[in-house]
């Protein structure tokens, strides 16, 4: 099985095969090709062993198709994987990695969402208002801190969908700020 | 010759204090709870709707529902919590930290309604609560203040917005220049509003690159304060904790003599009981200032018991019992006194800690996104163990952090003889311990405990901040275990290819998976 892999945003292929033994694979990485032994110890925890180095993999879901969160002690490596034969590709992971504060875009509406789930503090533009990248626009409160949310980008407010009190979920829509 | 206290006699003996509420929630219920369970008390926990398969309430004796999320229609109700108190019986209340800790007006209400509340009375928390009247008694004691006040005026830029009330970084804001003050002002209140219920704010002068040393003291109900040997907490993000160590290793043997003697003189000066600590701020130089006080068991008292074998919540129990200090074993008491700053208080015989102890808090926070909370479903819990570890958690693997408190998920305690054994020890316990499903400061605070600046101590309360403006932590760099990391996503496609497939449930063993997926492959 061949399998378009990056690391960090760093592409790499990756071809694996199963080999003689129990759990033994054949790896290629770079030209290079060795025989690991893997072992699968939960559904989300891998247990490696590369020319007698051991290692416990541990992975994190992530929502996006084909991503996978790759720690390795202690050192979280984001991956997302596209399998070659089948095409099957989990592009979407680079935006949703952005996406909680809907960083990258400095033209077009963008949106200030929820990072996660709480209250709404203090909302402190309203639609029309000129912002500054940057700018606190609205304030939530989760876990006992409040938290300032930032306007992305210069622009004017075009919606503000959330008043003080209301609860929001994670990835809430808060306020859209447009060019 | 000293008199041994037998704990198990006196709980047997006491028909006062066999029950206690414990009125908070997480790994301080938690903590509480055993050791209640050591002294032979029955414990009474309170939970909000989504705690009611917390830990703590799994692990008590009785439970009893207060209210919805909302800590303030449930930990903070102090009506719901005394009612609590009458309809289970219990004879004495415990508040853990934050919550209503420090609210004196609670204390009060406990012993109207007969609870007797296991901290200091309220006339105590009163004085030392309120920033600005604690200020004044540690100049009457004739400890050194940081210049504070209550206009921006008194004092200059940069300066700290304070909440009268405040504690554990919450309701404080720095300014460093005029025009960020409106803004610092109202965010700090607010937060206070929400957090103590009084939105009161002072200013305080802000000492370039501190450290923060704090000294714990116990008082008894006879007049006899020990202070214990100080806590180092300059690892700070933003005023919260995130690392805390004793002794200190910048503190030297002169400077500990001082800062003991102006802790035990400070509270003296209130007639201050039960568990408390004196918060200093000391500059480059070695003069200290008093900076506030905590009237309550505080988050880091485990590396304290560490290096002195002491049980503070036991103590705090026996002291409400009317225990006298002198007369608990294990606090070794000397007949040293002192009398600097022409006040009295009890040495402990052992100033000098056994050995060093390290605490890590860990946070369900993401520090790759500026420390957001990170609340949600553990899926998979391994806690350190091994030598010298201790795991102060309140959470288990299934159990899903709430969004509406605190996000402390657990404290690690590493013992060693000594600070280069103890930081290997924490290493090594961060290195174990598996927590997913949600984002968690570990890692983070691994590399802290693992840098050169923390085997140096080189570090003050704005180490942190300052780190993480430099370099938002780790970057873009590769550090050659980019191909380990390909190969183990490119195990875990495989896998999922094999789950879509239909043909494993994902538990079975690796060879069989690949075998299944090969001959997929060959069908095509």
């Amino acid at each position: 099985m061949n399998v378009d892999i990056t690391v960090n945003g760093r592409p790499l292929k990756v071809a694996i095969e199963p080999a003689d033994g129990p759990g033994k694979l054949t790896v290629t990485i770079k030209g290079k090709t060795r025989v690991v032994d893997a072992s699968w110890v939960d559904a989300d925890t891998l247990s490696l062993v590369d020319a007698g180095v051991a290692r416990e993999i541990r992975f994190h879901a992530r929502e996006e198709a084909g991503a996978v969160g790759v720690e390795i002690d202690g050192t979280l490596y984001e991956t997302i994987a596209s399998n070659r034969r089948t095409g099957r590709t989990g592009a979407r992971g680079a935006v949703g990695a952005m996406g909680a504060m809907g960083a990258s875009a400095s033209t077009g509406a963008v949106s200030v969402k929820a990072p996660m789930p709480g209250r709404i503090v203090r909302v402190l533009v309203g639609v029309g208002d000129r912002v500054s990248a940057r700018q606190p626009v609205v304030v939530v409160e989760a876990m006992k801190m409040e938290n300032e949310l930032r306007s992305p980008r210069d622009g004017v407010v075009t919606h503000v969908l959330v008043a003080p009190g209301a609860a929001v979920e994670s990835s809430a829509v808060l306020i859209v700020v447009g060019p | 010759m000293r008199k041994c206290y037998n704990y198990r006699r006196a709980a047997a003996r006491s028909t006062h204090l066999n029950k206690i509420l414990i009125a908070n929630r997480g790994e301080i219920a938690v903590r509480i709870i055993r050791t209640c369970r050591e002294m032979g008390l029955a414990t009474v926990a309170v939970y909000s709707e989504c705690d009611r398969n917390a830990l703590h309430v799994r692990l008590a004796d009785e439970a009893y529902a207060i209210g919805p999320d909302q800590a303030s229609e449930s930990y903070l109700r102090i009506d719901k919590l005394i009612d609590v108190g009458r309809a289970s019986g219990a004879s004495g209340l415990h508040p853990g930290y934050g919550f209503l800790a420090e609210n004196a007006d609670f204390a009060e209400a406990c012993s109207i309604a007969g609870l007797t509340f296991i901290g200091p009375s309220a006339a105590a928390m009163r004085a030392m609560g309120s920033k600005t009247t604690a200020r004044d008694i540690a100049v009457a004691a004739g400890v050194p203040l940081v210049p504070g006040g209550h206009t921006p005026e008194d004092i200059g830029y940069p300066l700290l917005v304070k909440a009268v009330a405040g504690g554990g970084g919450k309701g404080m804001r720095v300014v460093r220049a005029p025009a960020g003050l409106d803004s610092a002002v109202a965010l700090a209140s607010s937060e206070a509003r929400s957090s103590f219920n009084d939105d009161r704010v002072y200013f305080e002068r802000l000492l370039e690159r501190p450290r923060h040393i704090e000294v714990q003291l116990l008082g008894d109900l006879h007049g006899t304060i020990v202070p214990f040997v100080e806590r180092e907490c300059s690892i700070q993000r933003r005023h919260q904790k995130l690392i805390e160590e004793t002794p200190s290793p910048s503190v030297t043997p002169a400077l500990r003599e001082r800062l003991m003697a102006a802790a035990a003189a400070i509270g003296r000066k209130t007639g201050y009981t039960s568990a408390g600590t004196i918060e200093f701020l000391v500059d480059a130089t070695g003069e200290f200032f008093f900076l506030e006080m905590n009237t309550r068991l505080q988050v880091e008292h485990p590396i304290t018991e560490a290096v002195t074998g002491i049980d503070f919540v036991r103590a705090q129990i026996e002291i409400a019992r009317g225990a006298r200090l002198a007369d608990m074993a294990d606090l070794k008491v000397g007949a040293t006194t002192g009398t600097t700053t022409g006040t009295t208080y009890v040495v402990p015989t052992f100033r000098s800690a056994n050995g060093h102890a390290i605490e890590v808090r860990v946070y369900a926070e993401n520090p790759d996104e500026g420390f957001l909370p990170s609340p949600g479903r553990i899926t998979h819990l391994r806690p350190p163990s091994g030598p010298g570890i201790r795991d102060d958690s309140g959470v288990f693997e299934g159990w899903t952090v709430p969004t509406a408190y605190d996000p402390l998920v657990s404290k690690v305690v590493a013992w060693a003889p000594d600070r280069p054994g103890a930081i290997a020890r924490m290493d090594r316990a961060l290195s174990e311990y598996d927590l997913r499903g949600i984002n968690t400061t570990i890692a983070f605070c691994r590399d802290l405990v693992r840098s050169q600046a923390f085997a140096d101590a080189a570090f003050d309360t704005t180490y942190v901040d300052r780190l993480l403006e430099d370099n938002g932590r780790k970057g873009e760099q590769s550090d050659g275990l980019d191909e380990v990391a390909a190969m183990a996503a490119a195990m875990w496609a495989g896998r999922e290819a094999g789950l879509k497939a239909g043909t494993t449930n994902g538990a079975l063993p690796a060879e069989s998976l690949w075998a299944r997926r090969a001959r997929l492959d060959a069908l095509r």
